[in-house]
């Protein structure tokens, strides 16, 4: 197993090796490893020789997270999601053996698609808690490795146990205006947060340094807004005073390692290059058409410590070897006798 | 055009003319334009259905079959018992009712009380659906000219605050369904007295003595019955452990058969995606899972006996079960129970206690009438003495706005 990881890591820090010939060899591993992916290849007439082409692994959805243990190795890290605001929904855990393949993966990852070439450490505010307040969030995992890696000093955290200190994050924006550039790490609803009380505060809008970054990642996790992603981001470079290539959007979640990134300024996603997406039909599970909607599917070489192939809850379009997120899939959402969050955007 | 505004002040100004029309005058008219349009040959529905099943999605069957289950019980004695409750709006003023967009014909359930109390309403229909409502009242306007001005139904932008705060601030009474979102932006409005309907979903109860054939076949309508998108829509089923894999097998038979008469309407591809990941997690579970067309109907066995909302397309999960489900995580968030057997009485008490105020038989769960109270709320009393002036609440649901969110989300 050692030697697969170390493989994996070494394809993904310099690209070379055969991804083909990994992918199956990782499949294997999951067949060989993760008793309840074995049951189901077993079920489905799958040996392990039958994993030899990566897609004909079976996709593991992300909800099987919820109730089994994917494990191919004794856990160091045990993540789980946050869930949803209603609070009645199961979460997901992913016990992760290899953390520093993970690391590996933010150093392969983030700077290249998050900061401007040549960016050494730079100022960060974080309004993605610490791993202080939560040990167990894959996102506050990766913040932390990206602060240890990228922070200078002067950087902070925002959120305390009660929440997002927006106090201190403001008077941190404020006082930053000119200098060096900094990179804000948010998720949506955080970014939300930030702009409401900076729009209200005396001042309003301020104007970042140039080659400033914003990192947003993430949806509003059942947080019904009356505004869209696309919304904050460009609500965001209008009130920090940003270029339009300052906001990247990362796709990630508990159940896979690796993360997809916009280009800055970007809507579209673009997985990097072990850890390829397809787009599936949901009656078949077939690839569709470029431009035809279907579930998103990924195999991350770096999940090589549970299962690769995650079959997920979202919906997309592939458009140019990138993708296109189009929603979520039925089932998340409490209906019955309500409108849907999509109404409300239509009503 | 009127705006909605000055469309809800001159119902207010109907006020006394509305309590002096009799009772025999608005129940001929009542029953007569419901059986019109619970009857897909009438000249309303011929005019109505085209639009109704584009916005809905419903299959014709499985529009007029759903119509059924909310209309075919506020007939004739059923809304005559009503309309002569004592609950009468004394004051002027009107109400604000905001409907949802599924399952169309939920305006029966809140226009009738109204009619009951003599309140003038102001209907909100939503975009996603906004036909029936106005068609209905149109119908009933032409057979009792009276009330036409009394009431009225208009679409506008949800969350468009020049035109809501006037209204909320003018209404009454606001009565609202709607998903988390328009009840927790409803409450930090300047709302007067609001009732609540948030979202909800309902139960099947498979008990000792049981016939699981029968109850597949009752259960198997609860679910069908609007394609699994009203709050009475039967998501999950609880099922003595015994019977749990026969009754499992019946149902996905049932709802086979049932799709012949009752065929699932238009799906899109998040729902079908809903069903598709359903199925592969229950495979990768290794659960006993049936189904054959992803649209027809899916039915997990599932041990774990935390209660999942359904993905739609007639996907429900068994859970076998001896003692009381675990209901904490649902509290305010179910609606009704379709009861197949004995259910013991401590059984009943845990869902009431956790909201459920509808228990049926299977197959009638979703045939309510005019004496339901949806949540136990008196909606003609509601509309009769509004808020008094004074701010209040009543929701079926907890609010989200209450709730902690610290913005991690993974």
């Amino acid at each position: 197993m050692t030697t697969l990881v170390q493989r994996i890591e070494a394809f993904i820090v310099t690209g070379h090796g055969d991804f083909d010939e990994l992918a199956a060899a990782a499949a294997r591993s999951g067949y060989e490893r993760v008793e309840p992916y074995r049951r189901l290849c077993d079920r489905r007439g799958l040996g392990a020789d039958a994993l030899e082409d990566w897609r004909l692994a079976p996709a593991v959805p992300t909800s099987a997270f919820k109730s089994l243990r994917l494990a191919a190795d004794e856990p160091r890290e045990i993540f789980r999601s946050s869930g949803t605001t209603r609070g009645a929904e199961r979460r997901s855990v992913h016990y992760h053996p290899y953390p520093d393949l993970y690391r590996t993966v933010i150093d392969a990852s983030f700077a290249g698609a998050c900061l401007p070439a040549g960016t050494g450490r730079l100022p960060i505010l974080s309004l993605i808690p610490d791993r202080a307040i939560a040990a167990d969030s894959s996102l506050s995992f990766m913040a932390a490795h990206v602060f240890e890696n990228h922070a200078a000093p002067g950087s902070a955290w925002a959120v305390q146990d009660a929440g997002i200190d927006l106090d201190l994050a403001c008077r941190w924006l404020r006082a930053r205006t000119e200098g060096e550039p900094v990179l804000v790490l948010a998720t949506a609803l955080a970014l939300v947060l930030l702009l409401d009380r900076l729009e209200g505060e005396t001042g309003g809008r301020i104007r970042l340094p140039p080659g400033s970054r914003v990192f947003e990642t993430g949806g509003f996790k059942g947080r019904s807004l009356e505004t869209t992603p696309e919304a904050v981001r460009r609500h965001a470079r209008t009130l920090l005073g940003l270029d339009a290539e300052a906001v990247v959007r990362e796709y990630g979640m508990t159940e896979l390692t690796s993360q997809a990134y916009s280009r800055p300024g970007g809507e579209r996603l673009r997985t990097p290059p072990w850890m390829p997406f397809r787009v599936l039909d949901p009656a078949t599970l077939e690839e569709v058409e470029e431009g035809e909607t279907g579930l998103l599917a990924f195999f991350d070489l770096a999940n090589v410590g549970s299962v690769c192939h995650v079959l997920t809850e979202d919906l997309g379009v592939r458009e140019d070897g990138t993708f296109r997120l189009l929603g979520r899939a039925s089932g998340a959402e409490l209906r019955g006798c309500s409108l849907t969050a999509e109404e409300l955007g239509a009503a | 055009m009127s705006t909605p505004e000055a469309t809800a002040h001159r119902l207010a100004a109907t006020a006394p003319s509305l309590r002096a029309i009799p009772d025999e005058h608005v129940l001929a008219a009542w029953n007569d334009t419901l059986a019109a349009f619970l009857d897909a040959d009438s000249p309303e529905r011929r005019d109505l259905d085209p639009g109704l099943l584009q916005s809905t999605g419903l299959s014709p069957a499985g529009l007029s079959h759903g119509l059924g289950s909310i209309g075919e019980g506020m007939l004739g004695d059923a809304a005559a018992a009503e309309l002569q409750r004592p609950h009468r709006q004394e004051d002027d003023g009107f109400s604000l009712v905001v409907l949802p967009a599924e399952p169309p014909g939920l305006i029966l359930q809140s226009f009738l009380p109204a009619l009951a109390a003599r309140a003038p309403v102001l209907f909100k229909s939503s975009r996603a659906e906004p036909r029936f409502a106005p068609a209905f009242l149109a119908a009933l306007g032409r057979r009792l000219p009276e009330l036409h001005d009394a009431y009225a139904a208009v679409t506008w932008t949800g969350g468009d605050e020049a035109v809501e705060t006037p209204l909320h601030a003018a209404a009454r009474l606001v009565v609202a369904y709607g998903g988390e979102a328009t009840i927790d932006a409803l409450q930090s409005a300047a709302v007067g007295r609001l009732v609540a309907f948030g979202p909800r979903l309902s139960l099947g109860w498979v008990g000792p003595g049981a016939n699981p054939e029968q109850a597949a076949r009752g259960m198997a309508l609860d679910i069908a019955t609007f394609d699994q998108r009203g709050c009475l829509s039967v998501h999950t089923v609880f099922a003595e452990p015994d019977t749990a894999p026969t009754f499992a097998a019946a149902l996905a038979r049932a709802l086979t058969e049932l799709a012949l008469d009752l065929p699932p309407g238009r799906s899109n591809t998040a729902d079908r995606a809903g069903a598709r990941l359903a199925r592969e997690e229950a495979e990768l579970r290794g659960l006993d899972w049936h189904g054959d067309a992803l649209d027809a109907g899916t039915v997990i066995v599932d041990p774990d006996p935390r209660i999942s909302p359904s993905p739609g397309l007639r996907t429900v999960r068994i859970h076998p079960i001896a003692g009381v489900p675990p209901l904490a995580d649902w509290n305010d968030r179910l609606q009704g129970i379709a009861v197949a057997g004995h259910m013991p009485a401590t059984i009943r008490r845990a869902f009431e206690q956790a909201g459920v105020s509808r228990f049926a038989p299977a197959g009638r769960l979703q045939a309510t009438d005019a004496a339901w109270r949806n949540g136990g709320i008196d909606l003609a009393a509601e509309f009769a003495y509004g808020s008094g002036g004074k701010p209040d609440t009543v929701s079926t649901t907890t609010p989200s706005s209450t709730r902690n969110e610290r913005g991690s989300v993974r």
